[in-house]
C-alpha cells in the first residue's frame, strides 16, 4: 500500500516537472512567434528580422573564420576579465574581513565601479591602454564590485556560534576555513559568480562596441551595425548569448565541482 | 581548581562573587532551575563569557571542549569532516569511526542536514569527547536522545573521560555516575 503511494507520489512530481519543462519551452515558442509574426508585419529587413532568418544567417556567418576568430578573441579577453575580478574578489574580500583598514582603502573604489558609466570609463582606459585589451579591464571593473560586495557581507555574516566553536576547539586558520567559512560562503559566491558571469559578457561586449578592437566580436557588430546589416547584428548578438550561456555553464559546473569536492554544498 | 565569578546582566544579577571549586577527573553535574544561568556559568569557566570578578583563577589556563547547547555543526558537510576538523588532527580515522560506531551512528559519511537532531547531538558528543582538552563542558548533550542512545552516550563519555574533568548539564535521567553536584 505504501509502496503504491509512493510511486504514485512520483509519478505526480515527475509529471509535474514534465509539465513545467513544458510551459517553459511554450513560453520561448510564444515570444518567438511575436517576432516572427513582427517582422513578417513590418516586412523591412533593415528594421527587423525573423527569427528564422537569424538562425540562417548565424549559420551562414559560421563558416567564416573570421567570425571564429573573433568569437575566440572576445572569449578570451572576457573570461581573463572575469577570472582576474574573481581572483582579486576573493583575495581582497578575505583581506577586508581580517584587515580594517584594507576594507576602508577599497570601498571608495568599490563605490566608484559601482556608479561610474561604462561608456565613461571605456573611453578613459582607451587613453591609457590599447583597445586590444580594453574588454578585460570593463568586465573586471563591472564584475569585481559584485563580487566583492556580495563576498564580504557573507563573510560579515558569518554564523557567530561556529566562530566561538572555532575558537573553543583551537581550530588552525586552514581548518577554520573549511569548517566555518566555506560553507557560509560558498552559496554568496555561487550566486554572485552567476549573476556576474552574464554581466562581464555584456559590459565586455558594449566596450568592444565603443572601442571597436579590430578582429573582435564587438567589431563585427559595429561593421553590421554601420552597414545596416540588421541580420548580421542579430546574428552576432545570438552568438554572443550562445558563448555567455556556454562560459557560464562551463564556470558554473567548476565552482559546482569544486564545492562538492570541497563539501560546501 | 578554585575561581569566583561575578555577572551581571541587564541590571540583574546572575553571579555574586559566586566561587566554584572542583577536582580534577571528576564528573560534576550543574543543576538548577531554568534561567538560573548554568549554560552562563560553563561560558564563564571557558572563559567565553567575561567574568567580572576578574581573572578566571585556575580555570584560565585550561584548554576546554565543548558539547554547546546548539549543535554547531556545519551542515553542508558530513559528520565524519565535522569531527575530523574540529580536531585539528589530533585524532585517527580509526578512532572517529570508533567513536560513531560506539554511539550507534552507522552513517559517518552522510551529511549532517540528513541527521536527525538526536544524531547531531551524539556527533556533537564525539567532537567534544575526542577533542584534545583538559576539561569537557557538556551542555544538554542527550536532547532528543532516547533511554538506549542515552545509556550508550553515558557510556562513551565514561570511556573518553581519560582523567579529564567533565561538567554535565541536563535535564534527563542519566545513568552517568557523578562524583559530585554543583547547585545553582
Amino acid at each position: 500500500m505504501q509502496i503504491r503511494r509512493l510511486s504514485a507520489a512520483l509519478c505526480r512530481v515527475r509529471i509535474s516537472t514534465i509539465s513545467s519543462k513544458v510551459v517553459k519551452a511554450a513560453a520561448i515558442l510564444f515570444w518567438l512567434l511575436i517576432w516572427h509574426i513582427a517582422a513578417v508585419v513590418i516586412g523591412e529587413r533593415i528594421l527587423l528580422v525573423s527569427p528564422v532568418t537569424v538562425v540562417a544567417r548565424l549559420l551562414e556567418l559560421l563558416r567564416d573564420a573570421e567570425v571564429w576568430h573573433a568569437a575566440a578573441f572576445s572569449t578570451l579577453r572576457i573570461c581573463c576579465g572575469f577570472l582576474l575580478s574573481l581572483v582579486l574578489a576573493v583575495i581582497l574580500a578575505a583581506a577586508a574581513s581580517c584587515i580594517r583598514w584594507v576594507r576602508i582603502a577599497l570601498e571608495p573604489l568599490v563605490q566608484a565601479f559601482k556608479v561610474v558609466p561604462v561608456a565613461s570609463i571605456v573611453i578613459v582606459v582607451l587613453i591609457w591602454v590599447s583597445s586590444r585589451n580594453l574588454s578585460v579591464i570593463i568586465s573586471f571593473m563591472m564584475v569585481f564590485p559584485v563580487l566583492y560586495t556580495n563576498l564580504l557581507s557573507a563573510i560579515d555574516s558569518t554564523d557567530r556560534d561556529m566562530l566561538e566553536m572555532s575558537r573553543v576547539f583551537r581550530l588552525s586558520r586552514y581548518r577554520k576555513f573549511r569548517l566555518v567559512y566555506l560553507p557560509q560562503v560558498y552559496p554568496y559566491f555561487l550566486s554572485s559568480s552567476s549573476l556576474s558571469l552574464g554581466l562581464a559578457w555584456k559590459s565586455g561586449v558594449a566596450a568592444e562596441v565603443i572601442g571597436i578592437p579590430s578582429g573582435s566580436m564587438g567589431d563585427l557588430l559595429y561593421e553590421a551595425k554601420v552597414f545596416f546589416a540588421t541580420a548580421d547584428v542579430f546574428a552576432y548578438t545570438l552568438l554572443i548569448v550562445m558563448l555567455s550561456v556556454g562560459f557560464e555553464f562551463v564556470m558554473k559546473s567548476l565552482i559546482r565541482a569544486v564545492g562538492r569536492r570541497l563539501e560546501a554544498v | 581548581m578554585k575561581a569566583v565569578f561575578t555577572k551581571h546582566f541587564d541590571g540583574r544579577t546572575i553571579f555574586e562573587n559566586y566561587s566554584l571549586e572542583l577536582e580534577n577527573g571528576k564528573i560534576y553535574v550543574l543543576q538548577g532551575p531554568s534561567g538560573r544561568g548554568k549554560t552562563t556559568l560553563l561560558r564563564m569557566i571557558s572563559a567565553l563569557e567575561e567574568n567580572e570578578a576578574g581573572d578566571n583563577g585556575d580555570f584560565s589556563s585550561l584548554k576546554f571542549s565543548w558539547v554547546f547547547q546548539e549543535d554547531r555543526l556545519s551542515s553542508t558537510m558530513s559528520a565524519y569532516s565535522n569531527v575530523y576538523y574540529a580536531l585539528g588532527g589530533s585524532c585517527d580515522k580509526a578512532a572517529i569511526i570508533e567513536a560513531f560506531n560506539d554511539l550507534g551512528l552507522d552513517e559517518p559519511y552522510k551529511k549532517i542536514r540528513e541527521y536527525s537532531g538526536g544524531m547531531k547531538r551524539r556527533v556533537s558528543l564525539i567532537r567534544a569527547m575526542l577533542a584534545d582538552s583538559d576539561m569537557v563542558l557538556l551542555d544538554e548533550p542527550f536532547t532528543g536522545l532516547d533511554a538506549r542512545s542515552i545509556f550508550l552516550a553515558c557510556s562513551f563519555i565514561k570511556a573518553h573521560q581519560n582523567g579529564r574533568t567533565i561538567i554535565l548539564v541536563t535535564h534527563e535521567n542519566a545513568p552517568l555516575p557523578a562524583d559530585g553536584c554543583i547547585e545553582l
